[in-house]
């Protein structure tokens, strides 16, 4: 994934869910954000469907627990 | 065993121990010997006599230069005979106070030792000096205590390559696990056979690890799924002689990870992965089996998967399947063989680090990670650790376990 795909992608997370400009990095995991919860992992999931054009199961929902795994897994989609 | 005296405890050969003087020791040497003077009970008044803190009674350290004597120099089948020693300086509640003795003489005719003794404390200021005559009893004596399930000569030769330095046969040892644990188990003085069924250069490197580490190490080829027990005999009895007082066995190794959906496995899939685990342990403790009896003393250790207890993982019921009856086997041997002093027990761990894993998608793992308790894989290191001390004379107690290694990603009972 090319930088300006993954600095769009922690924009989108950091929007999700509500933590400061900046603050979402490839280090960042569901421990280090105070909103990362299931409520909000849908949120994500329809940002990311929207902003990527792909599609998100269940099953990859699940695994969203860290900026890392939202890349492998958007990787597995072909986003760039 | 038929060394002489003078080559078992050469002179200049020293032994030490360390022990730190709580508070609590002091009570209960007031307690059992009802000597309560003031000065070692009373903190107030060992002041006002002008020393820092409570002084430990003088006898304390002799209790321990006991402990040196009966257990490691001459150790079983001591005879203490004689003991002339000057209190240097006081000994305070909290003080570590290492004992060191030294063979002075040795007499062959009495065979008698004469040991010179010093005690110091953390700051390197000697307590006391001594002098002990001690006796040692015959090797049938010696024998006779070392049937009970302690470990009489490896505290004795911890960190030499002696002929009674006690030696395990780690099965699967050039494996990223069995690795660890034969690397470890160097570390802590044991000698180490790896045996290894196609790594030869991976098992070489582990020697060349141990023996950079001042170790002791072997590599043998042992195929667990073919080879019969007299052929792994007699290919352990042509090893050197720091290799033969044969204690212990891991049992680290599996067949590879197919992935086959049910349907697609095959039987001799199933039985391959039931040699690599089920046969090697039945190999291997049948190799050893006769010294780990004669020794009084054995461990084995056989590694599981905390699938065993929690939801197996998908595509790997040939895996799940073999360690369902390696445990078979060891709960079954912890029941009916450890009366001879072996103990034997798995070490279940979840997903560990390493190249068997290698297929199993980046994804699985970091997600994995992601979800344990404490946000990592179990690494190689953390086996090592737990097998080492299974294999301490701590852990005799511990027998017919399935010990879970998962970081509280996977919890027992």
């Amino acid at each position: 994934m090319n930088d300006a795909t993954q600095k769009q992608v922690f924009s989108l997370m950091e929007s999700v869910f509500g933590a400061p400009d900046g603050t979402v990095n490839l280090e960042t995991t569901h421990d280090d954000v105070e909103n990362w919860d299931s409520l909000n992992i849908i949120n994500l999931m329809m940002s990311l469907e929207g902003a990527f054009g792909v599609s998100l199961d269940a099953e990859e929902a699940e695994q969203m627990l860290s900026t890392a795994l939202v890349i492998d897994i958007l990787e597995s989609k072909g986003v760039e | 065993m038929t060394a002489s005296l003078a080559d078992r405890f050469p002179v200049g050969h020293t032994e030490t121990l360390t022990h730190r003087v709580s508070e609590a020791v002091i009570d209960r040497f007031e307690a059992f010997s009802g000597d309560n003077n003031p000065l070692h009970m009373n903190t107030e008044y060992a002041r006002s006599k002008g020393y820092s803190d409570r002084v430990a009674h003088g006898v304390t350290s002799l209790a321990w230069l006991s402990a040196l004597i009966g257990t490691r120099l001459p150790g079983y089948g001591a005879l203490w005979r004689s003991l002339r020693v000057d209190w240097l300086q006081p000994v305070f509640a909290g003080d570590e106070v290492t004992l060191s003795a030294r063979v002075e003489a040795v007499s062959a005719e009495h065979r008698m030792l004469t040991l010179a003794v010093s005690a110091s404390n953390q700051a390197g200021i000697t307590l006391l000096r001594a002098t002990a005559e001690v006796s040692v009893l015959d090797e049938q004596a010696r024998v006779s205590a070392s049937s009970v399930s302690t470990r009489p000569d490896r505290s004795r030769t911890a960190g030499q390559h002696t002929e009674t330095q006690e030696t395990i046969l780690v099965l699967g040892g050039s494996g990223a696990i069995g690795s660890a644990i034969a690397e470890q188990l160097a570390g802590q003085g044991f000698s180490i056979v790896i045996g290894y069924h196609a790594n030869e250069d991976k098992a070489n490197q582990a020697c060349e690890r141990i023996a950079h580490n001042k170790g002791n190490a072997r590599s043998l080829r042992v195929d667990v799924a073919k080879m019969s027990v007299e052929d792994l005999q007699n290919q352990l009895d042509e090893l050197p002689a720091e290799f033969q007082r044969r204690a212990g066995l891991v049992v680290a190794g599996s067949s590879p990870l197919l992935f086959h959906a049910p349907e697609q496995i095959s039987f001799e899939e199933m039985e391959t992965m039931w040699r690599s685990n089920v046969r090697a342990l039945w190999l291997g403790y049948h190799a050893l089996r006769e010294r780990m009896t004669e020794n009084g003393w054995g461990r084995v250790v056989a590694l599981g998967t905390s699938a065993l207890v929690g939801t197996p993982p998908a595509r790997n019921a040939a895996y799940v399947s073999a360690k369902s009856g390696l445990w078979g086997l060891v709960k079954s041997l912890a029941l009916e063989a450890a009366n001879d002093g072996t103990t034997f027990n798995m070490i279940s761990p979840n997903m560990v680090e390493t190249d068997y894993v290698r297929h199993v998608p980046k994804r699985v793992k970091m997600v994995e990670a992601s979800k344990n308790p404490r946000r990592r894989l179990a690494q190689p290191e953390d086996v090592a650790s737990l097998a080492a001390y299974l294999f301490s004379r701590e852990a005799d107690f511990i027998n017919g376990c399935n010990l879970p290694l998962t970081g509280g990603g996977v919890m027992f009972g």
